[in-house]
């Protein structure tokens, strides 16, 4: 089920009704109902998968169990549960590019193997609940977590369906105490929650939607299309792959409010950074936390002198690149991001007397490297490399115009709002309940006109895919 | 919790309010759009169709490619960008006047593809509050967006808006001398383009192959309520599939024939029609240029009016 369907637009008003029709003493039974819901919402995609959700949220739940009672095997009950993790992510998400790239590296020599990839369904969300569940397992290695004895809230925090399929990816450490206490109904928590799905919705299905209408054709064929189209496409992605994104994140920590719960920020407007490192302190920061704690900081972190820092910022990069999906361009695309944060700790990227310039230039950085994240494959991340830099600027591509007016009107509605939480310094979390009863009662409505008028036929989220 | 349910009462009352008001006021407007694809033609259609002796449907291949007027003084072409069989029927579903010819342009690979599911027809939304027929045909294969269209008044023009502002401020055209033919004139550049494009592209490559053995439930049902329109209405059908570039197999073609031959309902397969072969026929792959437009229309017309 996604977000932006009716089947969910019926699904959660159930959920919400039942959940609260609850006596709150009773959140034990609330518990269950969240669990059930969840499985029914990720079921919705298709049951078979439900087996993999269910084998990781087993093994975890018994592996911490062991690794917090065992003295002598502790190391080992870890390395089970990494492997159990790791291995589901290798079978479901990287078996066929692994085996493509064996064959590919042999044939750079000469050599000849015939391809035995199969067909594998990627299943939805598995990058996101295996980096929970492992991080679980971490924690409580580390000392850092005691472990859960009740199967229930540990089920309940794996598959909890507001941030089952892609993100946050929510550390055990906030969320099971969370599912471990009694919710009450808070008024403040009602009013940022109803915003905050509105403004996701508004930023999923009005801009990013009717972007991906306008630019997929561009990326799909770069070949046939001029340096303008391309450039048109290149800066439009950045936005729709931010809108998509965050757009799925204010959803689901809007939805966890409503349910009485608090997820941690996933975005806090990257583009207005002024250097990559801000800009990845921005961005999916439920990712780069977990990189940082999990990869980065085991690597060594900073400690060892700066050589081993920029090697340990490009090994976390590059990894967190193939994190993204099973293909060279994301390795490219991490890689590149690597380079530019090591690079950055020894030179300032844009020079200080530019200052002025630094949120353009990083967000016109950014957007380049975006290229190898959305084109198809390397040959067409080169065309439009190329393109840009030797092709001519004729008129772009601008398909329909109905189409092009509507993206506009809603892009610029979009960065507005977001110039005016960067000014206010308020973030999106918290913004409903700044807002008096009539402004409140104003602008959602506002905002849900817009998007029944404005909105694009139902897609996937980009990030489904990872 | 009493004060949330207070501001949400109060937030759906305000929005069921709005949505009333804005919604009526686009209608307001929308009825007075004649020239634009998204509203204005489907407008200029209602005000021509009990009026005219020849309609055409289908999609831009059809709008594109005949020249209805050569088919017939009193006719008018509807076909519009991006519709397929399901908005054709809806439109024809509403059709009162007796003994009128209809032209259904459709591709092969629409009849015999799995992928349909006859959502153009949701383009007719705005349409469903004033035409019952065209409502009965939309809630047949959508009735929870007829539901949704009278729940909230704006649903029915999403994303129609800009479309209908524009040609209420600007009309694109002047609709009293528009008969619903859009002619396509390349330009010397795009024709070199384009035949440099064919010279290096191998045509074969773009054979209509993968078709299913059965014809798409959903068109067949669109089919069978045209056919039954035109019996009622005591009008003459006649199926079309227009010249193109992406040629059909010989195997879908066949099938085509054989699946209309079964229903009783003539059609006509231009696909491979020798009159535009040349480049200078065409705009790209699928659609005619003018030229081209004017020699398949000319085709068109021996056939209908031999038969």
């Amino acid at each position: 089920m996604i977000f932006n369907s009716l089947a969910f637009l019926i699904f959660f008003p159930i959920v919400f009704l039942l959940y609260w029709l609850i006596p709150k003493e009773k959140y034990k039974i609330q518990n269950i109902l969240l669990l059930v819901a969840s499985y029914v919402f990720y079921g919705w995609w298709d049951w078979r998968f439900l087996s993999l959700i269910a084998f990781s949220t087993i093994i975890d739940y018994i592996l911490g169990l062991k690794i917090s009672t065992s003295v002598s095997r502790k190391r080992t009950f870890l390395v089970l549960s990494l492997v159990s993790n790791l291995g589901l992510l290798a079978i479901f998400k990287y078996f066929n590019f692994f085996i493509d790239s064996w064959i590919a590296f042999w044939q750079l020599f000469g050599y000849q193997m015939s391809p035995s990839t199969i067909n594998i369904i990627l299943p939805v969300g598995i990058s996101f609940y295996t980096f929970q569940t492992m991080s679980y397992s971490i924690d409580i290695y580390r000392g850092d977590l005691k472990p859960t004895k009740n199967f229930i809230n540990f089920a309940t925090f794996v598959s909890l369906f507001p941030q089952l399929v892609a993100g946050p990816i929510e550390r055990a450490s906030n969320l099971i105490p969370q599912i471990a206490k009694r919710r009450v109904w808070d008024h403040k928590r009602f009013m940022d929650g109803a915003f905050q799905i509105l403004v996701g919705f508004f930023r999923k299905v009005v801009v990013a939607d009717a972007i991906g209408t306008v630019i997929d054709g561009i990326y799909n064929a770069p070949d046939i299309h001029n340096a303008s189209s391309i450039v048109m496409a290149v800066v439009l992605y950045s936005f729709q792959i931010y809108f998509d994104f965050s757009g799925y994140s204010d959803i689901a920590i809007g939805t966890a409010k409503l349910l009485g719960f608090d997820f941690k920020r996933n975005f806090n407007l990257p583009y207005f950074s002024v250097s990559i490192t801000e800009f990845w302190r921005r961005w999916h920061i439920s990712l780069s936390g977990w990189l940082r704690d999990y990869l980065y900081i085991p690597l060594g972190g900073n400690r060892r002198g700066i050589k081993m820092q920029y090697r340990n910022l490009f090994i976390t990069m590059l990894l967190g690149g193939l994190w993204h999906g099973s293909s060279w361009n994301f390795v490219i695309w991490g890689g590149i991001h690597g380079v530019l944060l090591g690079l950055e700790k020894r030179f300032d990227l844009v020079p200080k007397n530019y200052n002025f310039f630094k949120n353009i230039l990083i967000f016109l950085i950014v957007s380049l490297i975006w290229i190898f994240f959305r084109a198809l494959n390397f040959n067409d991340s080169s065309i439009i490399f190329i393109k840009l830099f030797t092709g001519e600027y004729l008129m772009p591509y601008i398909g329909d115009l109905n189409s092009l007016t509507k993206l506009l009107y809603g892009l610029i509605l979009a960065l507005m709002f977001d110039i005016v939480l960067f000014r206010r310094n308020i973030p999106l979390e918290n913004f409903g309940s700044t807002l008096s009863k009539t402004n409140f009662i104003i602008i959602s409505n506002f905002i849900l006109i817009n998007i029944v008028l404005f909105f694009s036929s139902s897609n996937n989220f980009i990030y489904f895919q990872f | 919790m009493k004060k949330s349910l207070n501001i949400f009462i109060i937030f759906s009352l305000v929005f069921l309010i709005t949505d009333r008001l804005v919604g009526s006021g686009i209608e307001l407007i929308e009825k007075k759009v004649y020239t634009g694809q998204s509203v204005g033609k489907v407008n200029q259609f209602i005000s021509v169709k009990d009026s005219v002796d020849l309609i055409v449907f289908g999609s831009s291949r059809a709008s594109h490619h005949v020249d209805a007027k050569v088919l017939n003084d009193k006719s008018y072409n509807m076909g519009v960008d991006g519709t397929r069989i399901g908005y054709c029927a809806a439109l024809i579903s509403s059709l009162k006047k007796k003994k009128q010819i209809i032209l259904v342009h459709i591709d092969p690979i629409t009849l015999f593809g799995g992928d349909y599911a006859g959502n153009d027809v949701l383009s007719l939304l705005s349409l469903s509050s004033r035409n019952e027929d065209v409502k009965n045909i939309i809630k047949e294969i959508y009735p929870g967006e007829i539901f949704l269209s009278e729940a909230f008044k704006c649903y029915s023009y999403n994303g129609k808006l800009f479309g209908i502002l524009k040609n209420y401020f600007k009309p694109s055209y002047n609709y009293l001398e528009y008969d619903g033919f859009d002619p396509l004139y390349p330009t010397n550049g795009q024709k070199e383009i384009f035949r440099k494009i064919i010279l290096n592209t191998d045509l074969a490559l773009f054979k209509n192959n993968s078709a299913s053995d059965y014809p798409n439930a959903i068109t067949d049902k669109f089919i069978s309520i045209i056919k039954k329109k035109c019996e009622d209405n005591n009008s003459k059908l006649i199926f079309f599939t227009s010249p193109t570039m992406k040629k059909n197999s010989d195997e879908l073609s066949l099938k085509t024939k054989v699946y209309f031959d079964s229903r009783d309902i003539e059609y006509f397969d231009f696909s491979n029609l020798q009159e535009v072969k040349e480049y200078d026929n065409w705009k790209d792959f699928t659609h005619l240029s003018y030229q081209g437009a004017q020699a398949f229309t000319k085709a068109l017309s021996k056939r209908i009016y031999n038969n």
